[in-house]
């Protein structure tokens, strides 16, 4: 249980002052309270935790990270496309830059903007639909924050700074994917933002998101995103994590898949020094469907750790997982995923596939699928492989005139981009030069 | 292009395959090389493309003069060399219209490419392949038929100087092995030539060769015209065997070249 010494973790103080300055309803002080408190009683995970097993974070200082550090830059990365958006929230470092929302979708009583204007009522909006957005975020956050599985989502419920609401009333359908960006530029400096997503019956979005941050600075991210998904819905969010070589990333996703409705997520990992992703879909209906995808590519002396965990706890619902990446310089990669299925799932369908490309000698990838089955009746299978360029590909290509470097880049990109075609279509060109940079980057790992 | 393969050793693994090959070769000319399986057929043509699994132990091979075999496989196709392979082999990824474009580029010089799309489109339809195999990911999930085809439109699209055909027919039924052919036909009037590589004398029914070359264990043992396939037909392998002397060697055991 708790020990003294994390018990006068020096953040607290800090923390309980900025709770205190909080113009929020009680319900979400209390959550943040509640939070600090579990805080205050649980340690850091240890690679005695399973899942933690081989991301060792005991060297981190967490304690130095200053939060509402205000910093100077936000930098655009996903609008390229030029095509049209939603909607369009934008934080440069905590500070909410832009928000919009397209008008009609207003009038039909989409609701999307800064969380913290939601809560605090600044946004001056009484409407009904305000009233609906808060009270489902309530109740979400209240289910989200019922215990807390480990110190960093009580640290981040504690102190999660900025953030952003969707909310779609039943049946709306929204063909135009909103955008959401996290912006950091600051030094020692947490980010800690909240998404909150609720999908009403029937509704229809797409979300394109993405983290990232000046090229310089040390930035621990901590985020939650919290999604539920009523019944007959359908949910698309792409996430994108690329904040620079010196920076932390921590992310726990978590959806509610009811009844008939589907959930797709595309998440794509390419920065930081330390990034541990997680994200849990939980099939809750009839019928349900859920589909994981990520794309990671680890370069330098990356580490990253990606785990997924998709759970049916409803008969004939189905869930997928493809996971795929590759690895490069002295970079490390560990995929876990899990299938869990509860006993009354019977009739399930659920598989997943984690498939990683080693560039070279020094990188290295661990690969770790699991099943939890608890009932007959369930169609369950994954598969892994983790290797190297197949040097007949590679001879085939050169037999065509393609040089061993042109080969090379041919096959790597052939083998993520049997991912990247699942990403939503507006960001896959944006994707694809992404992974082209990456596979061209040099790397001197003398470098200081 | 003349191409001099002399006395051309090679081998799999530490084992010998090639022992010391003499051929000559020439565009303009279509050759056939036939032979038992595990004669040494796919290695020599895997030989000369440079495949990195096989080592060659001694000789070489000069493409009008020059030693190839120090040369990386790209080199070599950029001389004009185009292996079809026996077995191709899957790009997940990669999809037909993106691989042959790129290799096009590569063969004509970037910007000597206009009207690609509808060159590809004509070529597809004479091959009798579907255009949706276009936006298909290269090889992956083709039926064999459908592989050597692709094969073969690779050619027509690179247009080498010199192409080695490794058992293109092998594995296809009479319809696909009559568009196989037609597709070498196209290229054969002027400067193109070709090394066909069979086991069967049935797709010279359809693609005449100029010459014809027997190899038994490793060897060139005779070259001749198309009454050597004639004279095959009728008297099978035991036939050279007898014909030129040649041991039983039981060292000699089937080889995939992959």
């Amino acid at each position: 249980m708790s020990s003294t010494e994390t018990a006068v973790f020096s953040g607290t103080q800090q923390i309980e002052r900025y709770i205190e300055s909080l113009r929020e309803p009680d319900w979400m002080l209390a959550i943040r309270r509640r939070a600090l408190a579990a805080f205050n009683k649980m340690e850091w995970p240890t690679t005695e935790d399973e899942e933690w097993r081989r991301s060792d974070i005991s060297s981190y200082d967490f304690d130095s990270y200053s939060f509402d550090k205000p910093g100077d830059s936000a930098a655009e990365v996903l609008s390229a496309d030029g095509e049209q958006r939603a909607g369009v929230a934008r934080f440069s470092d905590g500070s909410c830059s832009e928000i919009s929302l397209d008008e009609n979708l207003a009038r039909q009583g989409v609701v999307f903007g800064s969380l913290s204007a939601l809560l605090d009522g600044r946004s001056g909006n009484s409407s009904h639909e305000h009233a609906a957005a808060l009270t489902a975020v309530r109740r979400l956050l209240e289910k989200r924050t019922a215990d807390f599985e480990n110190r960093l989502f009580a640290w981040h419920y504690a102190t999660w700074n900025h953030g952003v609401v969707l909310y779609v009333p039943r049946w709306v359908e929204i063909k135009a994917p909103f955008e959401i960006q996290f912006a950091t530029s600051a030094d020692e400096a947490l980010s800690a933002p909240q998404i909150v997503v609720v999908m009403e019956q029937g509704a229809r979005a797409t979300l394109l998101h993405s983290a990232h941050g000046a090229d310089e600075g040390e930035v621990v991210l901590n985020e939650a995103i919290d999604i539920d998904v009523a019944d007959a819905a359908y949910f698309d969010l792409f996430t994108h994590y690329d904040l620079n070589i010196d920076c932390t990333t921590f992310s726990n996703g978590r959806a509610d898949v009811a009844k008939d409705a589907a959930f797709h997520s595309f998440v794509s990992s390419f920065g930081s020094m330390f990034t541990k992703l997680r994200f849990d879909a939980e099939l809750n209906g009839t019928g349900g469907d859920i589909d994981l995808d990520g794309l990671y590519f680890g370069n330098q002396d990356q580490h990253m750790d990606l785990r997924t965990v998709q759970s049916h706890n409803a008969y004939n619902a189905n869930s997928r997982t493809f996971y795929k990446g590759a690895v490069k310089d002295e970079a490390h990669v560990i995929y876990q995923g899990l299938i869990r299925v509860a006993r009354n799932a019977s009739q399930t369908d659920a598989y997943l596939t984690n498939n990683t490309l080693l560039l070279n000698n020094g990188a290295r990838a661990d690969s770790i699928p699991g099943l939890n089955i608890n009932t007959d009746d369930v169609k369950c299978s994954h598969g892994s492989t983790t290797g190297k360029i197949n040097p007949l590909q590679l001879f085939y290509l050169q037999s065509r005139g393609f040089a061993y470097d042109a080969a090379r880049i041919m096959l790597v990109q052939g083998f993520l981009e049997q991912v990247l075609v699942r990403a939503p279509e507006p960001v896959q060109d944006w994707l694809r030069e992404l992974v082209e940079q990456r596979i061209l980057a040099q790397y001197d790992s003398d470098e200081e | 292009m003349n191409i001099k393969i002399k006395d051309l050793y090679a081998s799999i693994n530490g084992q010998p395959i090639l022992k010391g090959v003499d051929l000559e070769l020439n565009s303009g000319k279509v050759h056939a090389l036939m032979g038992p399986n595990g004669s040494g057929k796919s290695t020599l043509s895997n030989v000369i493309i440079g495949h990195p699994s096989f080592q060659v132990t001694g000789g070489e091979v000069l493409v009008d003069g020059e030693n190839i075999l120090e040369m990386e496989p790209h080199e070599r196709a950029r001389l004009g060399l185009f292996l079809a392979f026996q077995y191709p082999v899957e790009v997940p990824g990669v999809t037909v219209g993106r691989f042959l474009k790129r290799a096009v580029d590569i063969r004509a010089g970037e910007g000597n490419t206009k009207g690609f799309v509808k060159k590809l489109r004509e070529m597809m339809d004479y091959m009798e392949i579907d255009q949706q195999f276009i936006n298909r990911y290269l090889n992956e999930g083709f039926s064999g038929g459908e592989k050597k085809r692709m094969e073969i439109l690779q050619m027509l699209m690179l247009k080498p100087d010199f192409a080695i055909l490794d058992e293109t027919d092998s594995g296809l039924d009479i319809d696909a092995l009559q568009v196989v052919a037609k597709g070498v036909n196209r290229l054969r009037e002027g400067d193109f030539g070709a090394l066909v590589i069979t086991h069967y004398q049935r797709i010279l029914n359809h693609i005449r060769p100029d010459y014809v070359h027997i190899m038994y264990q490793g060897r060139i043992v005779t070259s001749g015209g198309n009454e050597l396939v004639d004279a095959l037909e009728a008297n099978g392998y035991d036939w050279i065997r007898k014909q030129y002397g040649i041991e039983e060697d039981s060292d000699v055991k089937p080889v995939t070249s992959g």
